[in-house]
């Protein structure tokens, strides 16, 4: 069954601003889908389409075969909604919030109190559920409002940037509660610009520019469209004057770093100027990957970058 | 896979106190502020309008005592909340409310009585105040409860409609004082002394029957007709300005 299906979703503000500019595409249930696209690009638009709080311009979404109207409270028991800053909950401590959170979704007292301490210590913040939520740093506050998505587990979740200003130690926290939710059958819409952890929960990508999703499918099929290419990274010792003419011809990532996208033809001739004696004592560091998701993004996002220039 | 039927909402009754509960956690960062602004001004201007009157009459008193009453309900209801519900409108704070799967009239009502409620350190304040200043005897009766709460719901209405039609909270802050002023004046100045332009201003403000029961009620008077007839407008106003609020709040772009 479907969890979401998106027909022809236009969204414009005033004449001028095509917000979504003809969407089309849905979820399955139980899917992990992932929205990426740089700022701007219309995500939060649509999730907010998604959830009722904003009506399309023209168009139609439907959650679990119905249409959704606007504030539909059928909408508002199925979906946990992270927005981009839960600024309601900051004069409560952080536990309050969460079990407040639970009960507004139909939890009783206890109930809420035994979600909310078992979220807290899943999300790492036991220690500080005391603590009132605007005296939390910007991801602790952003913590507390993914515990008030989930409590009461919500068939569905529609997260807006999850792991914004967290640290790496939360992040991973984080992607493994969001695994653990997938596991147990919850289809999960997950907006994020971060594409390389992205890429380890979801099952399926629609990449957006300017309105419009330009590619959409699991990350294989998409990195698939880039296979013939490998990836080829390159670090250089201190002290190395200058990268030799082949090397500086790919993109300098660092001070002493390049990363040279090559076609797979092309890499018997790499490998043979690597293993020269007089390069290969000037490599510190060798690294080569076939394409990740985040190629296949920047490699979308040039091709945007150019229309653009012209 | 969940059935729908599984998913809860909460009764209303329940949501409405958890989210009394988190409007009224507003007051543990400032409560020391709604105390001072609630309170200040209305006693100041008892104080004041004490000192430049060498012997009020008890009939002007008790006008000034429930005028200032009234103001200190404004001063929470009014221009603190205009500037709250703009703020909360221009940070897409509701956007929490509007997808949890609760009825948004028990959010406005939480958000509305809890503004009403910073006012009652103020209204005690200004009842002993204007008790010591005055001398006059205050009848303390239980149908004040109602009155007040009447009054606070009518212009917490009003406020909360300022902070939505304002485009930021400083605007709303602007004209949340400018009401409040209004209200204060035909609040105070006793109708028969006001020209006639205003005293049909001070018949549309629900403020004007809250000062007119509770005069009635602080002196312990116990005329029905006053009763139901100010205290039918406060519930006109009340449910007129809430449900205005309710539908407006709660627009979809």
């Amino acid at each position: 069954m479907l969890a979401f299906e998106i027909r022809d979703l236009h969204k414009t503000y005033g004449h001028e601003v095509h917000a979504n500019d003809g969407l089309d595409f849905s979820i399955e249930t139980g899917e992990v889908f992932g929205v990426l696209g740089p700022n701007g690009a219309g995500k939060s638009t649509l999730v907010q389409q998604m959830v009722g709080l904003s009506v399309p311009t023209s168009g139609e979404i439907r959650l679990r075969g119905q249409p959704i109207r606007p504030h539909d409270r059928r909408v508002r028991r199925l979906v946990g909604y992270l927005a981009q800053r839960p600024l309601a909950l900051y004069d409560l401590r952080a536990r309050e919030a969460v079990v407040a959170t639970g009960r507004l979704r139909g939890l009783s007292r206890p109930e809420a109190e035994r979600e909310a301490d078992a979220l807290l210590r899943e999300i790492g913040l036991k220690d500080r559920q005391d603590r009132l939520v605007g005296n939390l740093s910007g991801g602790e506050h952003r913590l507390v409002g993914m515990a008030t998505a989930l409590i009461g587990s919500p068939p569905v979740l529609i997260l807006d940037e999850p792991t914004n200003e967290l640290d790496p130690v939360a992040r991973r926290r984080v992607w493994d509660m969001l695994m653990r939710r997938r596991s147990e059958g919850t289809t999960i819409i997950l907006v994020t610009h971060n594409v390389l952890e992205a890429e380890r929960v979801v099952g399926r990508v629609a990449i957006m520019a300017r309105g419009r999703i330009v590619a959409i499918g699991t990350p294989g099929e998409l990195k698939e469209r880039l296979h013939a290419q490998v990836r080829l990274e390159v670090a250089l010792r201190d002290g190395v004057p200058q990268a030799e003419d082949w090397l500086a011809a790919g993109r300098q990532i660092g001070e002493r770093r390049w990363s040279l996208t090559l076609g797979r033809d092309r890499l018997g001739e790499a490998f043979r100027r690597l293993a020269d004696p007089a390069t290969s004592a000037e490599i510190d560091d060798l690294r080569i990957a076939s394409p990740s998701l985040e190629d296949v993004y920047l490699a979308y996002h040039g091709e945007e970058a150019r229309e653009d220039a012209r | 896979m969940r059935a729908e039927g599984t998913l809860r909402a909460p009764g209303t009754l329940s949501a409405f106190w958890v989210l009394l509960g988190m409007q009224l956690a507003r007051a543990r960062r400032s409560w020391r502020q709604y105390i001072i602004v609630s309170s200040a001004m209305p006693s100041g201007i008892a104080i004041l309008l004490r000192a430049m009157t060498s012997h009020p009459g008890e009939a002007l008193a008790l006008q000034i005592i429930s005028g200032n009453v009234v103001l200190s309900v404004a001063i929470t209801a009014i221009a603190m909340l205009a500037q709250q519900v703009a703020w909360m409108r221009q940070n897409r704070t509701f956007d929490y409310y509007h997808t949890l799967p609760v009825p948004n009239f028990a959010v406005i009502l939480a958000i509305l009585v809890a503004y009403l409620l910073f006012a009652l350190p103020g209204i005690a304040v200004v009842l002993t105040v204007g008790a010591l200043f005055y001398g006059v005897h205050l009848v303390i009766s239980p149908g004040i409860l109602p009155a007040i709460l009447g009054t606070g719901v009518a212009l917490s209405g009003i406020g909360a409609l300022l902070g939505i039609a304002s485009r930021d909270g400083e605007l709303a802050g602007l004209t949340g004082n400018l009401v409040m002023m209004a209200v204060l004046f035909l609040g105070i100045i006793p109708s028969g002394r006001l020209p006639l332009p205003l005293v049909a201003l001070s018949d549309m403000l629900p403020s004007t029957y809250g000062v007119r029961l509770l005069l009635h009620l602080l002196t312990g008077q116990a005329n029905p007709y006053v009763w139901l007839v100010d205290g039918l407008m406060l519930l006109f106003f009340s449910v007129v300005l809430f449900f205005a609020v309710e539908r407006l709040s709660y627009r979809v772009g």
